[in-house]
């Protein structure tokens, strides 16, 4: 069978690193290849390559056989290639069919845009292959997921034949991932060619045909799927094995919650009640895990929390103080601390240094700077030791935040606030885009948190995360509490029901009550 | 040594220095076609500029005020505000300068000097509170208010030297200040006074502030990524309201500073252009402190240079303006000198890339 793409001896040095060290890249005509690695083993690098966003230093790219050189993504979408990044190149106040056509707008009488054309088309190819959006909402609005539905939509606008997804399931819940691979099934069956990377190695088994390992820029792997295992996989792709497994003590708390939350009402960003009166607690040394699929108010919980959202009514308490109206600031200086959903916009200033992005929270106190003025030295210190601890891959701790991959970004906010030493941890997706080597760090980490006394609440669309830590789990359901169940006895089955509000016991109190 | 310079980031002295050039071929053509010769020309500038003790002085005057109004520019540009009401807190700083100068009598300098200047930054900073107010309480766009409040501050000063504070019927100007309020002049034969060493210490400061202080630090980080700001407890709104007014308080003090040192009254046809030539001066920094005290001492030198030529040839003096306004218009559109950069790499050969990797691995 023909290859489709072809990258071979591709090398590429940023200042300080060989991002890629003459990889070579396979890929059949109409297969779904997987692409892994840990963070920053260079496969963002490789395919921005094959996208045309550089030039490699070294290596030659042929597509459909043809050697080829690409001067620009333009020349890419030419030659049928397209690629959803890891973070997202939407524009946040248009609309998602605007973003959809952004630079390539059906025309009318040659100078106007075919509004209606434009509508058309996007609807078309959304449910073609069964990508769920509301065409005409503004992406700002819009929760990390879709915004991701937004970006495969407008490579298949484009009339993409090969598509490049990196870590496309990192943003998505176990549902819309299952979702996902029936798009790709979908897009294989017409004779498309897709190349994916992922985190998931669960993924890699369920959907690809082939996959290449990379380790520290270095082809590690190559191998039909088939032919491998899980195992064998992390093996190549962190050089040791690698155990997914939580230890945990179990704790009893009698102590006084720390957070309380009773009857809170918010609105989402477009006024619709997104919280309906809310009410739980988090006990120090408990993990609290909210389980639910995307968009069923978790966001806007926890931007109520942490001062980010307004609150419309009820209380929100810190060791019995109320915080209703505080600043983010004065919230964080209560002893809370956020790892956001969304790092790169909340998370991290990409154009500042990694120093600044560790410190940005405390950057007003000792030791980072006294009276007003920073002290280099003392920052640079516990930079250099975080990164070593967290295994941030970098050159240097002066590097911008904008140089680092995607989970290398991800573990500097990880980083940042765990280091903080709140009372009480909120965590959303803290394990999104990173490494499983990684996972198993920052899940260690954060029952650390908990053996210590802290209250942690963790939200997150994986469900073996919120399984494998919380000690009581809490379901939402369009921004109500379904049900809390102890972390003990929840079962997968039982978590996926709730998730879609389908409570047993009301089912059959129902039954009940009609039957009479 | 090497490893120095190939630290440093060159990109900014070459887009300035390819642009200067571009901006002078271009100032040459007007040259030819008056029949001159553009070399002849731009010599005669640079001596007006820089040599001789007059010159030099004179380009110290001119350079004064700019770097207050560019400094008041870059501290609200990197909260992310436009302060395009420079000019107008700087003519709000002189009059009040001036009040304070002419009708406080019989302090000693030591004491009327720095009072009057207080004036000057007090009413500079309540100027800009208006527009801050506006922007941060009901989100209204700066760049619209502070425009229309530069109009507004043009016409109450001049409503001022007109009526209440008129000296004489003779013209519409107040009363010289006294003595003992103006600055020292650093020479008889030029109206340099120390406001310029008032003018590199503030540079001097703005630069420390902003590289090594948490309020510089919250500056930059408002005017970047302001919802991250917000996430990690810098409230944008707070910390661009304070630049804001840091900015008045500078413009205005480029007021009392000009007034106090060159004027000593306000007169209707106060100078103007000022605060416009901040925000050009500015951009020609690279929007750091010391970029835009260069700019500035460079700047100043190209006006009195441009005096010079004016007085001997028919070239007038609005060449000073001209090259200005060139160059901050390529450097604008630095994108277009990226034709440069490949030329660089092939001059830096691979074994040298891979070595620096394999010291820093
Ligand atoms: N613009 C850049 N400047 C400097 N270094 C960079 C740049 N982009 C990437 N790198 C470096 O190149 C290496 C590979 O990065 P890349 O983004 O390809 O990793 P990745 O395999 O996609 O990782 P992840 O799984 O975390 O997304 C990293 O060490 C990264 O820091
Ligand atoms: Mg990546």
């Amino acid at each position: 069978m023909a290859y489709a793409v072809e990258m071979l001896g591709i090398t590429k040095y940023f200042p300080g690193v060989v991002a890629n060290d003459s990889v070579d890249l396979k890929v059949k005509e109409g297969e779904i290849h997987a692409l892994v690695g840990e963070n920053g083993a260079g496969k963002s690098t490789l395919m921005n390559a094959l996208y045309g966003l550089f030039q490699p230093d070294e290596g030659t790219i042929k597509i459909n056989g043809e050697k080829v050189v690409m001067q620009s993504s333009n020349d890419a979408i030419q030659r049928g290639i397209g690629m959803v990044h890891q973070k997202f190149k939407l524009i946040p106040s248009f609309t998602i069919v605007e973003n959809i056509c952004l630079g390539s707008e059906p025309r009318k009488n040659k100078y106007f845009i075919d509004k209606k054309e434009e509508y058309k088309s996007v609807v078309e190819i959304s449910d073609k292959y069964g990508l769920k959006i509301d065409p005409s909402s503004k992406i700002r609005d819009c929760a990390v997921g879709i915004r991701q539905r937004v970006e495969i939509l407008k490579t298949l606008y484009r009339k993409a034949n090969i598509l490049i997804l990196d870590e496309p399931t990192s943003v998505l819940t176990p549902q819309e991932t299952d979702e996902l691979f029936k798009v790709i099934r979908n897009l294989v069956n017409k004779g498309k060619t897709v190349i994916f990377i992922t985190h998931k190695l669960r993924e890699v088994m369920e959907i690809s045909d082939t996959v290449t390992v990379l380790r520290k820029g270095k082809l590690t792997g190559f191998k039909p799927t088939s032919e491998t295992n899980e195992n064998e996989i992390a093996r190549m792709m962190v050089g040791r094995d690698v155990l997914l497994r939580v230890d945990k003590k179990a704790i009893e708390s009698e102590q006084k919650p720390i957070l309380e939350i009773e009857d809170l009402v918010s609105t989402d960003n477009r006024g619709l009640v997104a919280l309906n009166q809310i009410s739980f607690e988090v006990k120090p040394g408990e993990i609290l895990g909210i389980a639910g699929v995307q968009g069923n108010g978790q966001s806007e919980l926890i931007e109520t929390i942490t001062g980010l959202r307004k609150i419309e009514r009820g209380i929100i308490k810190i060791r019995s103080k109320k915080i209703n109206r505080f600043s983010p600031k004065s919230i964080r200086e209560t002893g809370i601390s956020h790892i956001p959903e969304d790092r790169i916009e909340r998370g991290l200033n990409l154009d500042a240094t990694i120093e600044e992005n560790l410190i940005v929270t405390s950057h007003d106190k000792k030791p980072f700077s006294s009276m007003g003025i920073f002290d280099f030295n003392k920052i640079e210190e516990f930079s250099e030791q975080l990164i070593n601890e967290y295994d941030i891959r970098t050159s240097n701790s002066k590097n911008k935040a904008e140089s680092l991959s995607g989970g290398n970004m991800q573990k500097i906010v990880v980083a940042r606030e765990i280091e903080e030493d709140p009372d009480l941890l909120i965590a959303a997706q803290p394990t999104r885009g990173v490494d499983i080597g990684s996972i198993e760090f920052i899940h260690k980490k954060i029952i650390e948190a908990r053996d210590q006394g802290k209250a942690v609440l963790l939200v997150s669309t994986e469900l073996d995360e919120i399984m494998s830590l919380s000690d009581r789990i809490i379901v939402m359901y369009e921004g109500e509490i379904v049900k809390i169940i102890p972390g003990g006895i929840a079962d997968e089955e039982e978590l996926g029901l709730l998730m879609a509000g389908i409570v047993p016991d009301t089912l059959q109190s129902k039954m009940r009550r009609e039957a009479k | 040594m090497k490893e120095f310079i190939n630290n440093i980031n060159w990109r900014p002295f070459i887009i300035i220095f390819l642009s200067l050039l571009l901006s002078l071929l271009i100032g040459s053509i007007f040259m030819i076609s008056s029949g001159y010769n553009p070399l002849n020309v731009y010599l005669m500038m640079f001596q007006g500029a820089f040599i001789g003790k007059i010159n030099i002085m004179n380009s110290l005057k001119n350079a004064t005020p700019l770097i207050f109004t560019s400094m008041a520019v870059l501290i609200a540009f990197r909260t992310g505000t436009f302060n395009i009401g420079v000019e107008g807190q700087l003519f709000m700083g002189a009059i009040a300068a001036a009040w304070a100068g002419f009708s406080l009598e019989g302090l000693p300098s030591i004491i009327h000097i720095p009072l009057s200047l207080l004036f000057a930054i007090i009413a500079g900073a309540l100027y800009a509170m208006i527009p801050a107010i506006l922007k941060f309480k009901f989100n209204v766009n700066e760049i619209i208010t502070t425009i229309m409040l530069n109009s507004i501050a043009f016409l109450f000063t001049s409503y001022l030297v007109n009526y209440p504070l008129r000296e004489s019927p003779m013209a519409p100007q107040t009363p010289k200040v006294f003595e003992s309020a103006r600055l020292p002049r650093l020479t008889d034969s030029s109206q340099v006074s120390v406001g310029i060493i008032i003018a590199v210490i503030f540079a001097v400061i703005f630069w420390f502030v902003f590289k090594k202080t948490t309020f510089g630090f919250r500056t930059r980080v408002v005017g970047e990524a302001s919802s991250f700001a917000e996430f990690s407890g810098i409230s944008p709104v707070r910390t661009a309201f304070y630049g804001m007014l840091i900015s008045g308080a500078v413009a205005g003090l480029a007021g009392g500073v000009e007034l106090l040192g060159v004027h000593y009254r306000f007169v209707e046809l106060f100078p103007t252009g000022l605060g416009f030539n901040g925000i050009l001066i500015a951009w020609l920094g690279k929007g750091t402190p010391l970029g835009a005290l260069f700019a500035a001492l460079f700047y100043g030198g190209i006006q009195s240079g441009a005096m010079t030529v004016d007085w001997i040839t028919s070239i007038p003096r609005q060449l000073s303006d001209t090259l200005l306004v060139l160059m901050v218009f390529f450097i604008a559109a630095e994108g277009m000198f990226d034709w440069v950069w490949p030329l660089k790499k092939k001059f830096l050969n691979k074994k040298d890339q891979k070595a620096g990797v394999e010291k820093n691995a």
